[in-house]
This record gives structure tokens, sequence and C-alpha cells, in this order.
């Protein structure tokens, strides 16, 4: 992947973790604050409706209750109660009551003094006149659920107060009923496991059985905040506390009016928020799922870009084929097609650039194929200037020569002897001369090739000496070769033969006559051959000595004149000893001859 | 001792001519390259001293058309143009004997010849 993708992809994948993880803690506060407040309403709408349904319960008694006393006149038949009337029923057909109202037990008729005066229970009904059964009943409120003394079960107890027609409170109708009565009251109809309906009395006791906690009922004590707010400010409450086993409820109360009674629906907190967690794992997992889903397209989107790409380039590749042919459009993007335009395009310039390239070439090699052409011409010429010089050369030179040849062509008398032989020297010179310049020219337009070969010193150094011998002979000069080592050396003879012929020459032109001494060496120095010619001429002043190997350059013309020299013989001694890679250089003081170096490295 | 003088510059082989006739050799002379060879063709020569810078047919067409038609002939070149050592070679391959610059020392062209044929 390209660091370019690569390091898009991770931003991406970042900011849509950050993002899904901030959109997903919102919406789970979000979620759960709502669920948490449905939930709570539930509660409390529940209870609410709980507590509608108790108080009608009641109502329905007290109003039952009521009219029975109203009926049978019961405040007349306790004031006019004697011990003798026992046996009188109070209430017509009091026990067929229990029949005739739900979930109605047993009835009795108490006076103020809190004595029971009348009982359809069979065992109380001989204990009536004794006065001694105790009701253990003393509150003032009407309803209240205790633990019956006979069965050992809770039972409701309902008091109706009754009144005379002077508004006197005589006595009370209680009437037990079965806790049954309250059955739909406490039944939960809610899915959740730790919801709870009780009801708890004016002590702050459960009269209903716990559903957590066995035998509760009677027995717990219920001193929870919406207890108290119920019985202190007779004022229903909805909220958070710990409830009588200790745990964090959401629990919403009712306050049952004129019964003293609490009715509770309670629900664990933990429970309620339980199901916020099914939901906040729920979103965790989502936002997993949706992050790995998104980093995988990504992954594999930038994989197929990125082989898309190399497809691509690897197209451009082949486009340069040498024919420069426009490559094909990919049926893909338009991107790629844009590119493969440009592209295209650039190839077509390229191709028109070529060609023009190649149309000029050929212009240039035209020009140079008649550059060369005049080259070669100028070559002609140079030729043809020597041919054209030394033609004339060949009669003049030949006419003299039959001219000194003593009776070949006649005989000379001294004087034109004399002429001739002036005119002999200055042939020979200018022949020199031509021979030297056109030489010198060859030279430096690089015509002359170097013959590369192994030479073997101390016989080439012995057929220069010679070679120049007679020469030396003929102007009394003593020669010596000095020549002493044995070695070889890979160079051009004929060309270092060339050196020797110059430097020898002018050391002829300089010697003193008769004493005349020229010496020729070649030593071995570390891989190169040292060579010298030292004459005990005239020597050279130091201060001309650095222009010795300019063309055409003579110490003295007046020397040139007398010794016929050329100026080019030292110019061409160091042309031949450059292309050579060698050195040459003199050791002169005037007066104390002269001595020319020259220092020559294996050519191979 | 027949000798051919092949140089188209006339006051060159006059010059040659006078001086080997005082000496004691017969002089043809030919200033032309094709008349060379038509000469070459009919005669026998003991030394042909040739030119090689010569208009229409020059030294190496003379020796090319000799060793075509497998005239053997003692060859002396005579010539004012440098010759590359190619060209060198290439004369000897023809049979050349010797190359001679001009201007040639007649003495020593002199012994040269002598060289040659009596030897």
């Amino acid at each position: 992947m390209t660091k370019l993708l690569s390091r898009n992809l991770l931003i991406s994948t970042v900011v849509a973790v950050v993002l899904i993880s901030v959109i997903g803690i919102l919406f789970y506060s979000i979620l759960s604050s709502h669920l948490i407040s449905v939930f709570e309403e539930q509660i409390i709408q529940q209870s609410a409706f709980h507590g509608v349904s108790l108080n009608m319960l009641l109502d329905l008694r007290y109003a039952e209750l009521t009219s029975l006393v109203i009926t049978n006149d019961l405040s007349n038949w306790i004031e006019t109660y004697s011990p003798h009337t026992k046996f009188q029923n109070p209430i017509n057909n009091a026990i067929s009551y229990n029949q005739k109202f739900l979930y109605l037990k047993d009835l009795r008729i108490i006076d103020k003094d809190l004595n029971v005066l009348f009982s359809t229970i069979d065992s109380e009904k001989g204990l009536v006149d004794t006065n001694k059964i105790q009701t253990d009943f003393t509150s003032v409120s009407h309803v209240h659920i205790k633990n019956d003394y006979y069965s050992n079960s809770p039972i409701v107890f309902y008091n109706i107060p009754i009144f005379n027609s002077n508004s006197e409170l005589v006595g009370y109708l209680v009437a037990s009923y079965d806790p049954v009565l309250f059955s739909e009251i406490t039944r939960d109809f809610n899915d959740f496991i730790t919801s709870e309906f009780y009801l708890v009395d004016f002590e702050k006791k459960l009269v209903t059985d716990s559903k957590f906690e066995d035998y509760a009922l009677f027995d717990t004590e219920v001193d929870t905040t919406p207890v108290q707010k119920c019985l202190e400010d007779n004022m229903s409450y909805a909220g958070y506390y710990a409830d009588y086993r200790g745990n964090m409820v959401f629990g919403s109360s009712q306050c049952v009016e004129n019964s003293g009674l609490v009715l509770l629906h309670e629900v664990d907190r933990d429970e309620l928020f339980l199901v916020l967690d099914f939901y906040k794992y729920l979103i965790i997992f989502s936002a997993l799922v949706l992050i790995a889903t998104l980093s995988i397209t990504s992954l594999l989107y930038s994989h197929k870009i990125k082989s898309e790409l190399v497809e691509f380039s690897h197209s451009l590749n082949n486009a340069f084929d040498g024919n420069y042919t426009a490559i094909p459009y990919p049926h893909r993007y338009d991107e790629f097609n844009s590119i493969t335009n440009s592209f295209n395009l650039l190839l077509s310039k390229i191709k028109i650039k070529n060609k023009q390239l190649f149309n000029e070439k050929a212009i240039v090699e035209k020009n140079l194929e008649s550059l060369k052409k005049r080259d070669i011409q100028k070559d002609n010429l140079t030729s043809m200037l020597s041919h054209e010089l030394k033609t004339p050369l060949v009669p003049i030179s030949g006419y003299v020569e039959m001219l000194l040849d003593d009776g070949l062509i006649g005989t000379l008398n001294s004087d034109q002897r004399d002429a001739v032989e002036k005119i002999s020297k200055n042939t020979k010179n200018l022949e020199m001369l031509i021979h030297k310049i056109l030489y010198s020219q060859r030279l430096d337009s690089g015509n002359i090739k170097y013959n590369l070969t192994d030479i073997d010193i101390s016989k080439f150094m012995c057929e220069v000496y010679e070679e120049n011998l007679s020469l030396m002979k003929q102007k009394n000069i003593s020669f010596v070769n000095s020549t002493s080592t044995s070695s070889t050396l890979n160079s051009d003879p004929n060309m270092i033969r060339e050196i020797f012929s110059n430097l020898l020459q002018n050391s002829v032109d300089f010697v003193p006559v008769d004493s005349g001494y020229i010496e020729i060496n070649a030593t071995d120095t570390q891989n190169r051959i040292m060579f010298f010619v030292k004459d005990n001429g005239n020597g050279i002043p130091k201060d001309k000595q650095s222009q010795l190997f300019k063309k055409f350059y003579q110490i003295d013309t007046s020397i040139r004149r007398k010794h016929g020299g050329t100026g080019l013989g030292l110019s061409i001694c160091k042309k031949i000893i450059d292309d050579l890679n060698g050195k040459i250089w003199c050791e002169s003081e005037t007066g104390k001859g002269t001595t020319f170096f020259f220092e020559l490295p294996n050519a191979v | 001792m027949k000798l051919l003088l092949v140089d188209d510059n006339t006051e060159i082989t006059d010059m040659l001519r006078k001086f080997l006739n005082l000496k004691g050799y017969t002089c043809v002379v030919s200033n032309d390259g094709k008349n060379a060879i038509s000469l070459l063709e009919s005669e026998r020569f003991d030394l042909v001293i040739l030119d090689i810078a010569m208009p229409n047919f020059c030294g190496f067409d003379v020796l090319e058309e000799l060793d075509k038609n497998k005239i053997k002939q003692n060859i002396f070149v005579l010539t004012a143009v440098a010759l590359t050592d190619e060209d060198a070679a290439l004369l000897k391959q023809y049979g050349v004997k010797q190359i001679m610059r001009k201007p040639v020392d007649l003495t020593f062209l002199l012994h040269s010849i002598q060289h040659e044929i009596h030897a």
C-alpha cells in the first residue's frame, strides 16, 4: 500500500472509531436515561394503579359494612345490650354475610370499652358475656392486618366505628377478611424479577408476605423513606432508596387514606440497570462490528486501488516499447481515463519530438559528412601542398647534383663550383624545412600513427649510433654511445629515432669545430628509460631555456642563418614525446655545453 | 639496361633520364599511368621508377593493374606524398622494392638501381 493510502486509511479508521465511540456513548446515555425513566414511570404507574384499586377496594368494604351497621341498627343494639340478650343475633343472617361479602370471614361487635358483645366465631360465642376476649387491636385506624389468634395466619381487620343518634361513639363493628382480599393488589404483573408489591401498616410492620424473606410477615420493620413520608406527611413517594432488605431499589409508594396502610412497589435498582447493561453491550458490540466492517472494507478497497494503480502503471511502462504505442483506455475509473489521455498525449508529443530529433540528427550527420569531406580535402590540400612544394625541388636538386658530379655534364670552375655548392646547401635547407614543416603539421593533426613495439634498448642505441656515425665522422666530431642498460621499452622506435635525429642535428650545429664531442645514452629508471644527448657546444642561457620547445624558436637568428636550422626540430621532439607520455628537458649553461634529456615510459 | 620512368611531371622525367643516360642506362619515359601500363604490357624493363601522385591514373592504380594482369616487374616508387604505413605495406604487397621520397638524392638513387639490377 502506498504511504499516502495507508496513512489516510489509518486516519479515517481512527476518525471512524472516535466518531462511532462518541455516537455510541451519546446514544447509550440517551437511551439509558430514557429507558430508566420509562421503567420508573412504569413502576410509579403500576403502584398508582394498585393504589387506586386498594382505595376502591377499601371503600367498597367500608360501604358494605356501613350498610350492615345501618340496616341492622347496630348502634341501638349496642346501647340496649345486656348479657341476657346474648343469644340474640344482632345481624340478620350474620353468618351468611361472609358468603355475600367477598372474603368476609367473621364479624364482631365491640363496645366502646372494647368488650366483644357479639362474634361470628363459634369459640368466641361463649365468651361474650365474660368480657374475656381481649382484642389486641388498639389502633384507631380502620384497617389493619394482624396475625389471627386462632388460625395463626394473617387476617385483615376492618373497624367501623358505630355512632348513636347523638353522634357519640358506642362501639365498633369489626369485620375480618381473608387477606386474599389484597391478593390482586400485591400481585406482580411485570417482568421484573425483583419487583415486589407489599403493604406496610401504621406500625411500619410488613403486613403481607415478603417475596424474598421467610417469616418476615408481621416481623420485619420497614422503616424506609416512603413509609416515613406516608405516615408522617401522608404523601406518596417515588425514588431510589434502601428497602427493608437493605438493597437499593427504585420504589413508589401509595398512602391508603384512613387505613394506615402504605402500598409499596419496588424493583431492585440493579435489575433496572441490568437492562441497561444489555443495551450497553449491544451498542459496544454493534460499534465493534461497524468498525471492523469499515476497516476491512477500507483495507479491501485500498488494496484494490493499489492493485489497479500497479496494473495501470505497468500498462504505462509497456507503452515505452520503442514505438511509443498509445495505451488503451481502462474500462474503469474516470480518473484513470484522464491520466491515460494525458499520457497518450505525452507519448504522441514524444513521438513527434523523436521524429524532429531524428531529422535534425540526419541534418547534423549530413553536415558532419561534408565537414569530414572538407577535412579530407584539407588533408589532401596538405598532401597536395607537400607534393607541389617538393616537385620543383626534384629537378633543382637533381641538376645541382649533376653539376657537382665533376665531368658528368661538364666541369665547373672554382667560382662556378662555389656558387653551385651554395645553391646545393640552400636547396638542402629548403628541402629540410619543407619536410619538417609538413612532418610537424602531420604530427599536430594526429595523422602520424605510432607503432608500438618492444625495443631492446642496448641494441637500439647501437643502431642509432651506427646510423649517425658517418655524419659525425664527416664533421670530425667525437661521438660516443655510453649506454649500459639492457632493458626493453615498449614504444615507437622510429619516433625515438626521429627525436635523436633532431637533437643530434642541433648538437652537430653547435659543437666547436674539430673538438666537438657528442654523447648519447639510455638509462633504466624505474619502468622508464631516460635518454640523453650531450654536447660540448655553446650552451643555452637559462633565460632562453623555457621557450626552447616552441615552434620556430631560435636562440639567435644569426645562428640560424649560419647553421641553417629550421627552428622546428625541438617542437617536433616535444610533440612526439608528449604523444608517448614522456618528458623532455634540457640542462645547460652558457659555455658549459648542453644536455637534452628525454624520458619515455612503457606505452603498454 | 632498360628502365621505365613514370611521372606526370616532365621536368622530373627529363632530369632523371638525362642523369641515368649519362650513367649508362637506357630510359623510356611515360607521363601517364595508362600509357605506362600499355608500355609494360608490350615491353620488358629491368626496373620501373614509378611516381604515386599522378592525375587520372595514379601509381596505386598502375600497380593494381599490373597485379591483375600478373605482370611481374622490379619497381621503385618515388613519391612526394607522405605515405602511411598501410600504404607502404600495400606497396610492398605489390612487389615494390624501394620507396624513395622526393626530392631524391641522385647518388643514392644510382646506388639503389645498381644494387637492384646487378644483384
